[in-house]
Formats: C-alpha cells, structure tokens, sequence
C-alpha cells in the first residue's frame, strides 16, 4: 500500500481513468485537470456519477463510498464537484483504511 | 456561460473516414479559412462537424477522425463514421422532459428569433412549474420545425408526455393551453409522499421495497436510475440502506405521489378537464412511456392511456429501449435539463445520439447552432441558413423577399469562390480546393443518376417573415361577394327585391378561405398550408351588408390565430413546407353507385347551391361509412372545400332522414400542394367517422392522379331533419308546406322543430323581413307559438290559392295582419294579390291551427284546447282529437272550428283522431 502522500498523483491518475471511461473516449482525448467540476467542464451527468461510485467501489473497494459522501454534501455542491476533491475524497478514505488497519 | 453569436461552423464531409483524415491533414490555417461554407452533397458518406474550430479542436477532431468511431459533441466536435440518419428515413424523435430539479431554460432569445413572447418561466409550485417546462416544450418544438427538423415520433417524460401529444397532434394547441392553464395540475397532490432517486436499475428496489406496501416504483428511469414514492419516513430508510451499499440516491424536491396509485382520489378534476378535451387521432407515433408503446390510435382509447399515465409507473427505459428497436437512432431533447443522459445511460451500447436543443450553459440560439451541426453529422438536414438569418426574424422588421438568405447552392459557390481566390496565395488552398471540386462533383453524378424524379437538392430556402398582429375590416355584401347570391338559404320568387329575404349568407369554407388569406397578409410572402381548429359559431349573413373585423395574432413563428368577429375562428398554419401527403385511400368495400346524380343534386334542390358553389360533377360511390364524388373547383372562393361538404351531405341523402347538415367545426385541414385552381377536376373521398342524430364527424381527401392533394380531419357537421315537410321545405319552399290540411278543410302544424337552430332555418323561408323583425320583437318564450301560427296560416292561405289555381307561392309573399284576438287576414307583398281572407288561427302548447275563407256573413273560429282527460266524443260539432307526433310531449288537443273551411269540402262530424 502506498503512502497517502504519494497516493496524490496516482489517485488523480486513476480517477482520470475512470472518467474518460465513462466518457467513452480515450485516455487524453479530454483533458483532465484538478479544477475541472465534472458537470460544468467534462460534462458528466448526476447519472454518470452513478457509473463513477460504481467503479471507485470496483477499483478501491466498499470503503471508498462516493454516494455516502455524496449524502453528506448539498445539492449544489454536488454539482460543482471537481476531479480534485474526489481525489481528495478517494485518497483520505484509503487513509482512513490504512490507520483502521494499523 | 456562452454567449456568442453566431460562432462560425466547420463541417466537412466525405465518403470514408480516411478521405476525411486527408481533408483534414491540411494545416489549421487552411480549415480555418474554409469559414462557414456549407459543403454539398447528400446524406451518405462521413461527416464531421466542429463549433468553433480552433487548434485544439482540430486536433482532437483529427484524432476522433483518424480513429473512425463515433464522436458525439465532447469539446464541440462531432464526427460519425456512419450518419444515423443517413439510410434511415423515420429515425429522428423529439423527446419532452418533466419536472426536474433545475429548470434554467435559455429561451429568451429564441422566442425573439421566432418573433413569439417568451414563455414564462416559474416555479412557485408545482403546477406552475409543469406550465413552464410544457411552454418552454412548445416553444423549442417550433424553433426546431423553424430549423427545418421534423419529428419522425415523439415521446416525453412523466407530464412531458403531454408535450409529445401535443408535437405528434393528439393535442391541439388550444387544448394543450387548456389541459396547461385550467390549473389543476396543483391539485394532484397527495399529502406525505416523496420521491427518491436511486442510482441502480429496477430489479434491487423491487428487492427492496417488496416488504413495503406504502412504497412503489413511480418511474422505471434508465438501467442505472430508479425512482419510487412513498412516506418520507420509509424512503429515508431505504435510501440510507441503499447508500450503505454505494448506490448514489437522492432524494427529490418534488411531492405529488405522480405516476402511482395513490394519486387515484386527487385525480378526479385534472382527469376531466384532460378528458373533456379534443384528443385527436396521433398524426405519427406518439410513445407511451405508460405501455413503453406508441399511443392507440382510437381517441376513446387516448383518453384511456392519458388516465393510465397518472396513475401507473413511467417505463422510460422500456420506452427508449421500444423506441430504439423501431428505429429511432436520434433523440432531440426538447427542453433543457437532463432528460438525454437517462437515454444515453440505458442506450449506452447501442448507437444512438442525443442532442439536448436547450443548455443552461448557453445561449438559446447557440445551442440549436450546435444541435445542428449534430443532426447534419449524422445525415439531417437542418436549415443552417434560417439560423444565420436570426436577424431577419426580428418581428418588427418585415423584411422584403430580395434579402432572402441566399440558397446553399449560391453558398457554395460563394465559398467556392473565395476559396479559388485564396487557393492563389495559399498553396493547399488550391488543392484543398480542387478535392472539394472532386467531392462536389462526384455527388452530383451520384444525385443525377438517382433522378431528377426525386427533386434532388434542396428547396429554396424561404425567409422567415414574421408575423404581424393585423386588424383590418372585412366589407361582407352581396356587391363586394356577388358569389354568395348562389349561396342563399332561403329560396324567393325569381325578381324578388328584398335580397334579405334571400339571406344569403358565407359558406363555412369561403370563411376559412378568408382566414387563410387574412394569415398570408400578416406575413406577406408565406403560404397558409393549413389550417386548425376552425370554429363556426353562427352564420356570416351578408344582407344586409356588414363590416366585420378580422384580427389576426400571432400564436407561433408558424401558426397565426384568426378571428372573424365573433362568427368564427381557427389557427392558419404558414409554410415551411407542406405536410407530406398521406397515400390515398382505397374506396370501401361494398360500395354502390349513388341513386342521385350530381344534376340530381342541385335540380332537385337536395343542395340549394348556386352555379358559384356547384362543387360536385359526378357522384361515385356511396357505402356503409364513405361516399366517394368528383369535384370540379368552382370560381367562388373556399367553393372546393364546400364541395366536401356536398359530398357529405350525398351520403347523409342516401342514407339518412336527417340529411340537413352545416359545418360547425373542422379540426384540420392539410393542403399538401398548392391550392388548386378553379378548373381542377379532383376525386373527393369522404369517410365518416362518428354519426349521432344530430352530429356527424368526417374526414376527407382530395386527390388528383392518385396522389392526396387536400386532407381533412375532425370535419363536424350540425344535423337538421330533413324527412317529410321538413324536408320538402327546405328543397321547394313555394310547392310544400309544414302544415297539414285536415279532413274538415283546416290546416294544422305540431311544431317540427328540435331547437331553436332548426326553427330558424324554417323560420327565413317563412317570414319577410318585416315579419323578422317582428318575431325578434316578441318575447323568446313567445316565439314558437307565434311562429307556428304564422306558419300555419300562411300555408292555410296558400293551400286556399292552390285550390283556387295559384301556382307556386313562396312563404314569404304573404304577409300575416292581425285582425283581432285569434283572427287576421293576409295580404300579398312585392306584387301578389290576395282576395279579402277571413283567417282564423288558434294555438296550444305545441300545435297550431287555422282555417281561411274569403270575407263573408259568417265569420271563421277555430279553437284549441288541451284535453287533459279521457275525451268523450262530442257530436254536433266540427271537432277533431289531435295527438302530437312522436318526438313532442306525449299530449292530445280537441280543436274545434266552424265557418268557411266546411263550405270547401265536407266536414266529419263528430270526434276524429288525427295524427299530422
């Protein structure tokens, strides 16, 4: 298991992935930068965060749970939501399973 | 947000995607200069289109390109290896959204473009809110038939359903302003209930909620998104259980309990007011997200569905699935909002586009730029020059024909042009230029070998003239309209001077023909090519002569409303191009050869039509629901659409006892190429569809060489009896009466007419103007019995002359004077002469009674009672039992008389029952 610090980039990375998969276009064809909000700059659909819990929960496993966290949050803020924070999201739950692993 | 206007458009397009690659291998420079030409070329091939090109959308559109997989719209590039539309004719569906949490249409500039107001837009509740969504529908459904995209089908979400009845004809536009403002929609509510969105298909919320009977499935969303109803409590339950497993739910600011059977006792008011209105058959495939199947046909059945719809879940995946495996491949979303991604989720493997014609994320005009760049890249043929040409729609500019935005083909060739001056300093300019030359002219040797038959190319593009309000006065005389003296409903002696008398009035059909042309100059330069919703509230008399005032009001950039003062109105569709004719239909089985001919029909006054509006010129066929004519098109104008209304009213004659019919309504009317002109020999088919004693619906087409040049839905006729007298009346006024002479000399009349309408066309055969006047004077309780007694006198003096040898008496050529209670005597106008008559005229309840003799020592009496019990039969006295017919309260009257009547002919003596 890699550290949370380091995990940073490769979370981004991975979490890139898993988007333009949604998009269904290939790795590059969008860019993809931590500022971008899903819906306003990729154009992603609530539907499609859907797919994207789907596949985080395929990828890291049950603890990474996008609609527990979506709960928590306002509707608006879930429409603002950028690749960042779900970074941020995706990589302080890892943390959290790491330190309830220790 | 975006906001640029007309932000330029690259699109190209060529047989594979590898030719396509080349086309774009040359530097950006070179596309770039290529600007908005508008490449030729029909629907096959690849084709590619870029809002905006600028380096990095050249480059992700080479990269899509090189690839050669579909790419639908990311970063403003569209690409299809193989346009959807291309060998798909009937592929294209307008699908209408429901309530969803954001509503922020970008309209405004849209409505300005099409010259309507902008619809309102509110929220407040929840019936204001589905008000605004269905204008905001509407208003997107006309901007994109003013692009020049026609729906192959429609479909809608949850109460965007209605806006999918009302895009594919089930709804007029009345009735879908009626269904949207009668304010019920807030009433269907059911107290407690909410809605939760879970992101998962319907199989685990089945699971989930089976032990829950207050908690149902109210919408079947995508594979991916469930909706269900119930108490807050329970679905905070299941919502959190849901979450624990990673599925996305959320729950939604709405409450209604819409789409489920808990909604059933709120139902009641909204579902009558739908119910009570004019559903008509769909005029393409309307889908039911109820059945997941297009709606029945049957308006009976509609109804049926529509209360089905409230009450039952909404199958939107089902839906999209049917929809897709019919052959839709191009969902146009037609509102803003989300609706496209619940299509694209359940549609993810299989191809298909969804292109939203509204974005809160731009402008209105920006985004129906984009969605036509979508449909052309997929073979669609949106009107990129009605975009272009937003500022000719100002509505307060109308604009002359010479600045029409010129045809694709003059584009071309412009571009073309400008390119060749470039290809003279910019190498690959040329070459580039010599490709296209290549491309041009390889698809007019295709074009060409597929026949000219086919129109190949476009038609030229017409410019949007918008619509004006206009007021102006009609003059409605029989100087300024000569025609309508062939249009008279009561028959005079020949010379007759009161043309009041004769009262002629406007045909139904010459009213609507004034309607269209009212239309055509309110936005000079269009063609009405059809016409909606045509109400005839009472006859447009023309003696004495009248100034009417014609309104016309805008309802959208197609449609203009037309009031004809207060005798009739209807919406007049402007082109665009005409409707594609329907085919012709086969003549029903069983038919016969009509016993009339079309001389029978007029000689013998079964139409009391003039030369000006003798329509029919040979009678074919009559069956069980149809009657088949052919008409030659008279001068007068509308006399070819009355002429349909002769040929229903052939069958009514060989059909039927009440075969007096007037048009009162017509729900749609469909020209198909122009109108034809006086001359035109057409084959007139007319089948009914609903026939009640005093109603008849039809609907008719009017073909020429086989091919369906007129059609005519919803057509609703009035029904007046025309058996015996009634009848006879109305054909030969001056040979027939509606009295009865009776055995005793005295003539007797039971009133023959049902309503107020039916006594009023008897009434102007009977009575002068003077009289008219008269009868209007009297109080309305008053009228009938003394319109019966004028009657029964008049045909008592008439039948008085015949006897004596008179020839053909009109009604009116007696004028009644009252002599003293229950006596009078009858004088003659506008040059007969009556001997010095001694009438005596007598009324009760229903029946009236006279007799005549000339002057003399022993005055007439006549006299009627009621006979209230058993009568016992009276002898010595001229006395008759009378009965009143079937159809009139069951009552009997004794009528008694003596005087003049028995030196005629031999009294019965004693009591005699007598049935007129």
């Amino acid at each position: 298991m890699t550290t949370p610090q380091a995990s940073d980039t490769a979370v981004f990375d991975e979490i890139c992935a898993i988007v333009w998969r949604v998009l269904d276009v290939e790795p590059g064809d969008i860019e993809i930068t931590p500022d971008d909000s899903l819906t306003d700059d990729l154009g992603l659909e609530s539907i499609d965060l859907v797919t994207i819990g789907a596949m985080l929960i395929e990828h890291y496993g049950e603890q990474v749970n996008l609609a527990a966290h979506l709960a928590e949050m306002d509707i608006d803020d879930v429409i603002a939501l950028r690749i960042g924070e779900l970074a941020d999201f995706v990589t302080a739950r890892l943390a959290d399973e790491q330190l309830a692993e220790r | 947000m975006t906001d640029v206007t007309n932000e330029p458009i690259l699109r190209l397009h060529a047989p594979t995607p590898g030719d396509l690659a080349e086309l774009l291998a040359r530097p950006d420079a070179d596309l770039l200069a290529l600007g908005d030409a508008a490449p030729a070329g029909g629907a096959g091939g690849c084709r590619l289109g870029v809002v905006a090109p600028n380096a990095k959308r050249l480059a992700l559109a080479r990269k899509v390109v090189g690839r050669g997989r579909p790419w639908r719209g990311r970063n403003e590039v569209w690409f299809s290896p193989a346009p959807l539309l291309a060998d798909r004719p009937g592929g294209l569906a307008f699908v209408f959204p429901g309530l969803e949490a954001e509503f922020a249409p970008q309209v405004d500039d849209i409505a300005a473009w099409l010259g309507v107001a902008p619809p309102e837009r509110n929220v407040a509740t929840l019936g204001t809110h589905a008000a605004s969504v269905l204008g905001v529908g509407r208003l997107l459904d006309a901007a994109l038939r003013r692009l020049g995209v026609h729906p192959d089908a429609t479909a809608g979400h949850s109460i965007g359903e209605w806006g999918a009845m009302f895009a594919g004809g089930i709804l007029s536009g009345p009735a879908f302003d009626a269904l949207i403002g009668r304010g019920h929609l807030d009433e269907l509510r059911v107290p407690g209930l909410e809605f939760a969105a879970l992101g998962c298909g319907v199989a685990p919320v089945s699971e989930a909620i089976a032990g829950r009977p207050d908690v149902v499935v109210s919408h079947e969303n995508s594979t991916n998104q469930t909706v269900v109803c119930g108490p807050a409590a329970e679905l905070a339950e299941i919502v959190d259980a849901f979450r624990a497993r990673g599925v996305i739910c959320q729950i939604l600011p709405f409450r209604s309990g819409f789409h489920t059977p808990m909604l059933e006792p709120y139902v009641a008011p909204f579902r009558d007011s739908l119910l009570s209105l004019d559903l008509r058959p769909p005029a393409m495939p309307v889908w039911s997200a109820t059945t997941a199947e297009p709606f029945p046909v049957q308006t009976g059945d509609i109804g049926r569905l529509c209360v089905r719809h409230m009450l039952e879940p909404v199958r939107f995946r089902g839906l999209v699935e049917q929809m897709h495996a019919s052959g839709i491949r191009v969902f146009v979303q037609a509102g803003p909002g989300h609706l496209g991604s619940l299509i694209d989720d359940t549609l993810r493997d299989s191809d298909h586009l969804t292109i939203a014609a509204n974005s809160m994320h731009r402008s209105g005009l920006a985004q129906l730029r984009r969605l036509a760049v979508a449909l052309w890249v997929e073979g669609g043929q949106p009107d990129f020059a009605v975009l272009d040409a937003d500022a000719v729609a100002r509505p307060e500019t109308a604009v002359p024909a010479e600045t029409a935005v010129p045809e694709t083909g003059s584009a071309i060739s412009a571009a073309l042009t400008r390119l060749h001056q470039l290809g003279t300093r910019v190498p690959a300019a040329a070459d580039f230029e010599a490709l296209l030359t290549d491309v041009a002219e390889s698809v007019v040797a295709v074009l060409e070998a597929a026949g000219a038959a086919t129109g190949a190319g476009r038609p030229p593009v017409a410019p949007l003239v918008p619509i004006r309000a206009t007021d102006t006065t009609l003059h409605v005389s029989t100087s300024t309209m000569p025609y309508l003296l062939d249009h008279c409903l009561a028959a005079q002696r020949d010379g007759w001077p009161d043309e009041t008398d004769r009262r002629p009035v406007v045909p139904a059909t010459t009213t609507i023909w004034q309607m269209m042309r009212a239309a055509e100059q309110a936005a000079p330069g269009r063609t009405a090519i059809g016409v909606d919703d045509v109400v005839l509230h009472r006859w447009l008399v023309a003696a004495p002569a009248q100034d009417i005032a014609v309104r016309t009001r805008p309802v959208d950039v197609d449609r203009v409303h037309v009031t004809v003062g207060d005798f009739a109105e209807a919406t007049v569709l402007l082109g665009g191009t005409p409707e594609l004719a329907p085919p012709k239909w086969r003549p029903e089985p069983g038919e016969r050869t009509p016993k009339l001919s079309a001389a029978d029909l007029y000689e013998q006054r079964w139409m009391f039509h003039g030369p000006g509006f003798q329509a029919v010129s040979a009678c074919r066929g009559v069956a069980d629901r149809s009657a088949r004519a052919d008409l030659t098109v008279p001068d007068a104008p509308g006399a070819l659409l009355d002429g349909v209304g002769q040929v229903l009213g052939l069958w009514l004659i060989e059909r039927e006892e009440r075969w007096v019919a007037f048009p009162i309504r017509i729900a749609r009317i469909r020209f198909h190429t122009a109108e034809p002109s006086p001359g035109t020999r057409l084959e007139c088919t007319v089948r009914i569809r609903d026939i009640a004693p005093d109603a008849v619906e039809a609907e008719a087409q009017l073909t020429a060489s086989g091919r369906v040049v007129v059609s005519i839905s919803g057509w609703h006729d009035r029904r007046f009896d025309g058996g015996g007298r009634l009848g006879d009346i109305h054909r030969f006024p001056q040979l027939s009466t509606l009295s009865e002479r009776q055995p005793g000399g005295w003539w007797l009349l039971a009133d023959p007419w049902r309503g107020i309408a039916a006594r009023e066309l008897s009434l102007h055969k009977y009575l002068g103007a003077a009289e008219r006047d008269e009868y209007d004077a009297r109080p309305v309780r008053d009228r009938r019995g003394w319109l019966l007694q004028r009657v029964v006198v008049k045909d008592a003096v008439r039948g008085w002359m015949w006897d004596r040898g008179a020839g053909p008496l009109f009604p009116a050529e007696i004028v009644v004077v009252d002599t003293g209670t229950s006596r009078c005597t009858a004088v003659g106008q506008h040059g007969l002469h009556l001997p010095d008559l001694d009438i005596a005229v007598a009324h009760c309840g229903e029946i009236a009674a006279a007799t005549v003799q000339e002057q003399g020592p022993t005055p007439n009496i006549i006299h009627i009672e009621e006979a209230k019990h058993a009568v016992t039969p009276v002898n010595d006295a001229f006395t008759s039992l009378v009965r009143n017919p079937e159809g009139l309260p069951p009552r009997q009257y004794l009528v008694s008389w003596a005087g003049g009547a028995t030196t005629d002919q031999t009294p019965q003596r004693g009591s005699k029952e007598s049935a007129p």
